[in-house]
């Protein structure tokens, strides 16, 4: 990343690298940081197109609800979200509901 | 508004989406499936929408949308106004066919969707603005209630259907010409270059506006047909020249290509300079002091002070979009074109997001 990222771009960073191996959604990434879909979705996108963020279809969703968009950071991610400069203090929430970890890794954005 | 409304809404706006970009939209649609409580469903909708028409390709695709449905009801209405039956019902049948055709033609089996390019989809909303605007226009000629237009036989001052009929077939060729080469150009599956259509249809658009400036601030100047083809000749060489590559080489096949790119860009600003000059000719006698040269006598409300060629200039237009319709074909059957593979990956730089089998899956979980 060549430019320094806003604060919200930098929360979630910091919120993906918490627990790197882990898929997270969007809606549960946003109550993370408290960011409304509006706000979180073009930082998902730039994230993504800039090769920072892989993501994938959630394989097997449980009880007929539509399978989630997943994401996670690639390695260039980590090394980004590492390079921030340290947290402000406690703005993220606990997350509410962990991902299936037996989610399909399509991983196309880290190519 | 409610949270099925704003679902609503969200579901139309990822429709309207580029298959890429819409990948962004069925995640939003597959994460709102899951969140409970009316409130907190209808903030979540709402910020998706705002968040898809916030990027340039959604705005695109959204406006395409709206500008295609307004252009529908407008001409709807138009043709409903016109007075006599049998000529309202097939003016409607025209917008009924035009609508279908273009339909099919993006459809798989025609030319399929339209390019992420941003050049493409401008063209592609310019160019159904176009064609609904000359459906309008002529619409409104064929109209029984004053002023009386076209269709009024010269001697005997009545509604002459059967010219009316013959002016709504030649609109219907016209037209479906138009919108065969528009959706040809600007088809994903085909291999036009962005930088191609950029220019092509950029150099019509500059042809257009020198020609309107210089018959409305230089009242000498002759608004006939000849200097308004030899604008297009012109236009149609300034943009192959400009497009021609300096190496070019026969026999070669990435020369061929770029020659076939510079025939396109070439046909398509020719094209769109008459389609563009077509539609000035036929709004300017909106005016009152401007006149169609197939108008009947007595026509004019007001006495006109400059006469059109408006038929004169649609014709070689005609010839121009059937040189293009051909030159696409041709392009998107060649299977060794560069062009080809240099529109996919423009395309998929365009969006931001070079997605595309994840779409199919989450597509499939919907629709079942």
């Amino acid at each position: 990343m060549t430019r320094r990222p806003s604060a919200q771009t930098a929360a979630v960073l910091r919120a993906l690298a918490g627990d790197r191996g882990r898929w997270r959604y969007g809606y549960e990434l946003g109550q993370e940081v408290d960011l409304k879909a509006g706000s979180l979705y073009p930082i998902l996108m730039r994230l993504h197109a800039r090769g920072l963020l892989e993501s994938c279809w959630e394989a097997e969703p449980p009880g007929g609800r539509p399978a989630r968009h997943l994401y996670r950071l690639t390695g260039a991610g980590i090394r980004a979200a590492a390079a921030l400069p340290a947290a402000e203090p406690a703005r993220a929430r606990t997350a509410r509901r962990p991902v299936n970890g037996s989610a399909r890794i399509a991983s196309r954005g880290a190519r | 508004m409610s949270a099925d409304l704003a679902g609503g809404v969200l579901q139309l706006v990822v429709r309207a989406l580029p298959a890429r970009q819409a990948e962004w939209g069925d995640a939003m649609r597959a994460e709102l499936v899951g969140i409970a409580g009316r409130g907190e469903r209808r903030r979540f909708a709402v910020g998706c929408v705002l968040a898809l028409l916030r990027r340039p390709a959604g705005a695109l695709a959204v406006g395409r949308w709206l500008v295609c449905g307004v252009l529908l009801v407008a001409a709807v209405a138009l043709g409903w106004a016109i007075g006599v039956p049998r000529i309202r019902a097939e003016a409607l049948g025209v917008v009924a066919g035009l609508v279908l055709g273009h339909r099919l033609l993006r459809s798989r089996i025609g030319f399929g969707p339209v390019a992420a390019a941003r050049g493409a989809r401008l063209l592609a909303a310019g160019g159904i603005l176009a064609v609904g605007a000359e459906a309008m226009l002529e619409f409104r000629r064929l109209r029984v209630d004053p002023p009386l237009t076209l269709p009024v036989n010269a001697t005997t001052g009545v509604y002459d259907e059967s010219r009316a009929t013959w002016n709504l077939i030649a609109l219907a060729v016209v037209l479906a010409v138009l919108l065969i080469a528009l959706t040809g150009v600007t088809s994903g599956r085909v291999a036009v270059r962005p930088s191609t259509i950029v220019l092509g249809a950029g150099t019509a658009a500059v042809a257009a506006t020198i020609w309107l400036a210089v018959v409305l601030f230089h009242p000498a100047a002759s608004t006939g047909a000849g200097p308004a083809l030899l604008g297009v000749l012109a236009a149609g060489l300034v943009a192959s020249v400009w497009a021609g590559d300096s190496s070019w080489a026969p026999g070669e096949p990435a020369a061929r290509a770029d020659a076939r790119q510079a025939l396109v860009a070439g046909l398509l600003a020719a094209a769109g300079t008459t389609t563009a000059l077509g539609l000035l000719m036929d709004l300017l006698p909106l005016t009152g002091h401007w006149v169609a040269n197939d108008a009947p006598p007595g026509f004019a409300a007001h006495p006109p002070t400059r006469l059109v060629d408006t038929v004169v200039v649609w014709l070689p237009g005609l010839v121009f979009t059937l040189g293009l319709i051909l030159t696409v074909r041709r392009s998107s059957q060649a299977p060794h074109s560069t062009g080809s593979t240099e529109a996919r990956s423009t395309d998929d730089h365009a969006s931001g997001a070079p997605m595309t089998t994840g779409r199919d899956v989450v597509v499939a979980r919907f629709t079942r």
